[in-house]
């Protein structure tokens, strides 16, 4: 079977980019004075060595699976979306302002609707100027998530800020609200159920639907796909609004899960590495989900190098992006495509 | 004319090999570099601990007492991190701990990671160096009864969990009277980082002591929302200056390069804070509030002996956990007879550099 | 001037084997011709000989030396050029500044005198962009003769010109072959073939099947070579039936890009074949996408006496279907699976769907492999990427999916081009036999041939306008003259005289 030779290639070559950003960043950690294997050692213990160390594994990898499924569908219809950080941090504010006016717990579902449909629009504005202004979405995308950033930013400061006026940061939400933790006393959360949902839907949604598939034809090739008359403007609307569906959702299971509560720095970065979570997922929806948990186990793995050997957190962030740019470098055909 | 013997169909023959090829090139390259790594060694980490499941139930007294830093920045800042570690470096040499430190992310999810992470691994002591580890700093404290977390600039406490308050207000009083003495405008200005409650309590410190010796002396505050932002620090302090303002304090951090690059560009005068900071513009330097590691490694120290309860532990000057620096030479006989006498004052409790506060 | 030998060359992708022992002479000052259907080597055999790829085996000799070839480099340097199917032309460059891309020394008087023997020393400054199609191939022989070519390939050569641009490229390589140029053409049409080359090669499937010196060749000859068999003669079209299927009048599109339509009107009976002829980029494309419903346009377009819905799919579902001109761009997607495309454009059908929502991947593989089975489409899988399938087979699998869903008029641009002489029957079958049982055709081709031997009817299509409808027994020269828009005849066979 065709298919089977080519998912193994493509996972033989996203296995090859993590081994090479891997050995890239044992470089990294020899030149600075420490053993390269230990070290890489000590941070595999740090991300899948116990259960607390696998729960924050997954807790990381949860809000990039869904911002890396969003961004997987973008990608797959052609649309660069950049944007998921904002779209996310969207979510996040939805979740926020609507976790203190519903405060019981049948309420989580729309309180996760919301973020999901607020994201969504914040995607679909990139999208609407495009189809209207022919503005390129990596533009647009990049655009919005700075609007995003500077409104919570300005939100968490002023008319939000929490009742003690103390730090920027809102009140927390609800405790109704909160999401399960299924696996005390590790701090897992049940959103992790969500990510998992939201790549089986995504690949369903993409591959067994026949809107996945107008959405694919759009991405791979948008001349057949007016010739096909399946209507350009609409599709990317769709593919797109989807697409910030899935990373406002990252934004509101992240409050609810795990901060509770929205702040200025509430996002490390995790839209943006949702492109690479993308990249190294082989755009493909099912795919994201090994892939956040590889770069959340990064991340976990980055902060127990500094914790235990004391590598320092900037040459901790010098490994991590090593990894970002060899999954760049050997996803580098597939991100042409795109 | 020759032809070969074998049937083939012929009709797939483009895009094959090299991608795969190269591939494989990259993959075998990247085995040889770990290899080639691994066999040439390095400097061995002192035994890398792994993180244990959690039991941190049964110190044992003969192991030396391990001690975390949680910072919120780098510890190269010549500021509020730097002093962390200071007090860790003290922690580590003087009190036999051995002794950790983390770089956490501006944000409570990470920083509720990190003082787990160092909890399960069976940390005596984690300090989270400042007063937004304060609500994670009592949520995990809750999990490991056995383990003693301190907050800097924290103001609150539980049974295991200890804020230490440095009232470096007591010293930026001190620098406001010398400001309203030196100004020749009757104008200051004192720039903050972010608006949480310590920094404002420490400016306006400064502010009070500046009316203390002129009542109709001005300082403005303001805060730029950052530590970091060196651009925006060195714009508020031009817009001070515009105002007339001619010393300037701070409590922005890594931000303060900006401020006394404004300083330098204008010719006017400023203090610097936590540290002595005159080496970053001697010539416009009067001195600087400064607070003392020692007094986070008194805390430590009393509680490793279990002498420290916890509570809101407030450090001032008559601990000599919060100090001043002054250049030579720059205030006349009778300011200094003065700010002896203040600080008498303040160290018997009887001003409250506080009086006004935000 | 010196013989070119290639001895015993092979190369092999995967398990394909591309060429499999291939030895021939080019004699010096020769035209040879390479001919063979798609997918049987002949542009690998090219690109060895041009250096871009290294054969597993085997031997370039040139004047007796054996030529080692890293890079097409080492062969420019031997005197080895290549003109490929599709350019690789600047087109915001000028015609020098494309000859001396990648040059360190620009030579200027030898520029000059391989201009000259082009008759482009006046164009040395014209920006490429703005030179008709022909001119465009011209500099890129251009670019061979500067670089001191002596054995010359030619790829494809006339896939994309107009049929008096085919003469003058002729013309130009029987001169080239006087001054002593050896030339290697490339092409799968045998009439190309014949009329031009020296020495014919045929190749199938790696091999080489057969050598002939042009007098010694014969078309049916050649054919039998190239597909293996010989072809059953052409079978005729059944006459159409009295009912009019397609009435379209006074269509008019805007000229935003291209040509545009001025005032059309024509129509079609149930089972006609229709043909449009003309040279390309005079309003064949907005023609199509007008009548299919993809571009907007003025006037009237009547199915069956009622009038056509507005939209692409609203006309498919009134079944009206489309065969675009580019396949691999517009008709199919490549990246994506044989059932997949089969599908494409029809993907709501309940056929294809399961518990109202999910694509029935059983019912569209199933669907894609009878598609296949009936048209004789080679491929690895109906999971297999359509970029996998040859030029032929992709074009087989577009036509077997639009008839497939039972037009009642189909509109198809240029159903044959760059397809191989079996793929060309096997589609030219199909429509006959779609045409007997109804349907009414609108052939728009460039393929004077094909619309010749297929079509009931034809007109001309030139600057947007279309001529009176003409048998296809009409004299060539009359079909020429209006191609070419020339005034008189135009006033003798355009509408409304």
């Amino acid at each position: 079977m065709a298919w089977v030779a080519e998912s193994g290639r493509a996972i033989v070559s996203s296995v090859a980019a993590v081994i090479l950003a891997l050995s890239a960043g044992a470089i990294v950690l020899w030149v600075a004075g420490y053993a390269p294997l230990p070290a890489l050692w000590v941070m595999a213990q740090a991300a899948f060595g116990s259960q607390f160390a696998l729960a924050d594994t997954l807790i990381k990898a949860t809000p990039l699976a869904l911002c890396g499924v969003g961004v997987t569908l973008a990608f797959r219809s052609g649309q660069f979306n950049i944007g998921a950080e904002g779209q996310m941090l969207m979510g996040a504010l939805a979740a926020v302002i609507l976790g203190r006016l519903l405060v019981t717990g049948w309420a989580v579902v729309f309180v996760l609707l919301g973020a999901a449909i607020i994201g969504s629009l914040w995607a679909w504005l990139a999208a609407w100027l495009k189809t209207a202004r022919g503005v390129s979405e990596v533009i647009s995308t990049l655009m919005l998530n700075f609007i995003a950033f500077w409104l919570v930013s300005w939100l968490v400061h002023g008319p939000l800020q929490e009742g003690a006026k103390s730090y920027p940061q809102t009140d927390l939400v609800a405790e109704a609200l909160w999401l399960g933790r299924w696996l005390p006393p590790t701090r897992l959360h049940t959103g992790v159920f969500v990510a998992v949902g939201a790549a089986v839907v995504g690949y369903v949604w993409l591959f067994m639907t026949p809107i996945g598939l107008r959405v694919r034809v759009l991405g791979e090739s948008p001349q057949a796909a007016w010739t096909a008359g399946i209507d350009p403007v609409r599709t990317t609307w769709l593919a797109l609004a989807v697409s910030g569906a899935c990373a406002g959702l990252a934004g509101g299971v992240e409050v609810l899960g795990v901060s509770r509560r929205l702040y200025e720095q509430f996002s490390p970065g995790y839209g943006y590495m949702a492109v690479a979570v993308a990249l190294l997922a082989r755009r493909h929806p099912l795919g994201v989900l090994p892939a956040a948990v590889c770069f959340g186990a990064l991340e976990v793995g980055a902060a127990g190098l500094q914790r235990a050997v004391g590598v320092s957190a900037g040459l901790a962030s010098i490994v991590e992006a090593f990894v970002v740019l060899a999954v760049v470098v050997v996803g580098g055909r597939e991100a042409d495509a795109v | 004319m020759s032809a070969g013997n074998t049937t083939v169909s012929g009709t797939t023959a483009f895009v094959v090999g090299r991608p795969a090829r190269q591939l494989w090139l990259r993959a075998a390259l990247s085995i040889l570099w770990l290899i080639g790594v691994a066999a040439c060694g390095g400097k061995a980490p002192d035994t890398p601990t792994m993180p244990q499941p959690a039991s941190a139930s049964t110190p044992q007294a003969d192991k030396k007492p391990r001690v975390a830093l949680l910072s919120p920045g780098p510890i190269s800042d010549d500021g509020w991190n730097a002093f962390g570690y200071d007090a860790l470096k003290i922690i580590e040499k003087e009190l036999g701990c051995e002794v950790r430190q983390q770089q956490v992310n501006d944000s409570p999810a990470d920083r509720e990671q990190a003082f787990r992470a160092f909890a399960q691994e069976g940390f005596d002591i984690i300090i989270g160096h400042g007063g937004e580890f304060t609500d994670q700093a009592l949520t995990v404290a809750r999990d490991f009864p056995h383990t003693t977390f301190v907050v800097t600039a924290g103001d609150k406490a539980a049974p295991n969990v200890v804020s230490v308050v440095f009232d470096t207000g007591e010293a930026s009083y001190l620098a406001g009277a010398i400001a309203a003495t030196l100004s020749k405008t009757g104008r200051a200005g004192a720039i903050g980082g972010q608006n949480i409650p310590a920094s404002a309590r420490n400016l306006y410190a400064f502010r009070n002591g500046a009316r203390a010796i002129n009542p109709k002396m001005e300082v403005a505050i303001a805060f730029i929302g950052s530590w970091t932002d060196t651009a925006a620090a060195r714009q508020q302090a031009l817009a001070l200056i515009e105002q007339g303002a001619d010393i300037l304090i701070h409590d922005c951090d890594a931000a303060a390069a900006g401020v006394f690059q404004a300083v330098k560009e204008r010719n006017v005068q400023a203090f610097g804070m936590q540290k002595d900071q005159s080496h970053l513009a001697p010539d416009h330097i009067i001195g600087s509030p400064t607070s003392n590691p020692r007094g986070l490694a008194e805390v430590v120290r009393r509680i490793l002996q279990r002498e420290q309860k916890g509570e809101v532990v407030h450090l001032g000057l008559k601990d000599n956990a919060v100090g001043f620096t002054l250049k030579k030479g720059i205030i006349s006989k009778e300011l200094e007879g003065k700010l002896n006498a203040l600080t008498l004052a303040i160290q018997k409790g009887e001003i409250d550099v506080f009086k006004e506060q935000p | 001037m010196s013989t070119w030998k290639l001895d015993d060359i092979a190369k092999r992708y995967g398990s394909v084997r591309a060429l499999d022992g291939v030895s021939l002479t080019i004699e010096p000052g020769r035209i040879h011709g390479l001919l063979g259907e798609n997918g049987a080597g002949k542009s690998t055999l090219v690109n060895i000989l041009f250096g871009a790829i290294r054969p597993d085996r085997g031997h370039i000799i040139c004047a007796g030396r054996q030529m080692r070839f890293t890079s097409s480099r080492d062969a420019i340097a031997a005197g080895v050029g290549l003109v490929h199917q599709h350019f690789h032309l600047v087109e915001s460059f000028t015609v020098r500044e494309n000859v001396w891309l990648g040059e360190t020394r620009p030579d200027e008087a030898r520029l000059w005198a391989a201009a000259n023997r082009l008759a482009l020393a006046d164009q040395l400054n014209t920006v490429v962009g703005q030179l008709p199609v022909g001119i465009r191939q011209r500099v890129e022989i251009l670019k061979a003769l500067y670089r001191r070519a002596t054995l010359l390939l030619l790829d494809e050569p006339t896939a994309a010109l107009t049929p008096p641009e085919v003469e003058m490229l002729f013309a130009l390589v029987r001169e080239l072959r006087l001054s002593g140029v050896s030339i290697v053409f490339i092409t799968h049409k045998l009439r190309e073939a014949l009329e031009l080359c020296d020495t014919i090669t045929v190749l199938r499937q790696g091999r080489v099947v057969a050598t002939y010196a042009q007098a010694a060749a014969t078309p049916d000859e050649l054919a039998a070579a190239m597909v293996g068999s010989s072809l059953a003669p052409p079978s005729v079209t059944p006459p159409p039936g009295n009912q009019i299927r397609l009435r379209v009048n006074g269509l008019t599109t805007d000229a935003d890009v291209g040509a545009s339509i001025r005032g059309v009107s024509f129509e079609v009976r149930a089972g006609e074949i229709f043909g449009v002829a003309g040279v390309d980029g005079n309003g064949q494309t907005e023609l199509a996408e007008a009548l299919v419903g993809l571009r907007p346009a003025g006037g009237q377009v009547w199915l069956d006496g009622a009038p056509a819905p507005p939209g692409r799919r609203a006309r498919m579902a009134a079944g009206l279907h489309y065969i675009p001109a580019d396949r691999c761009r517009a008709g199919l997607v490549l990246n994506l699976s044989v059932a997949e495309n089969a599908v494409l454009g029809d993907e709501v059908a309940s056929a294809w769907r399961k518990w109202g929502w999910c694509l029935d991947g059983r019912a569209i593989r199933r669907h894609a492999t009878a598609l296949a089975a009936q048209f004789a489409i080679r491929m690895p899988a109906v999971s297999a990427a359509v970029m996998a399938l040859s030029g032929g087979n992709q074009q087989k699998l577009l036509t077997a999916r639009e008839l497939a869903r039972k037009p009642r008029v189909l509109v198809a641009v240029n159903p044959t081009w760059g397809v191989d002489i079996a793929a060309v029957a096997a589609i030219h079958q199909a429509f006959r036999t779609a045409c007997s049982s109804g349907l009414s055709l609108v052939l728009i081709s460039n393929e004077l041939d094909e619309i010749l031997s297929l079509c009931h009817r034809l007109v001309v299509i030139h600057a947007g306008r279309l001529s009176q409808p003409l048998p296809p027994n009409v004299p060539l020269t009359v079909i020429g003259r209006l191609m070419a828009g020339d005034a008189h005849t135009w006033e003798h066979y355009g509408v409304g005289s």
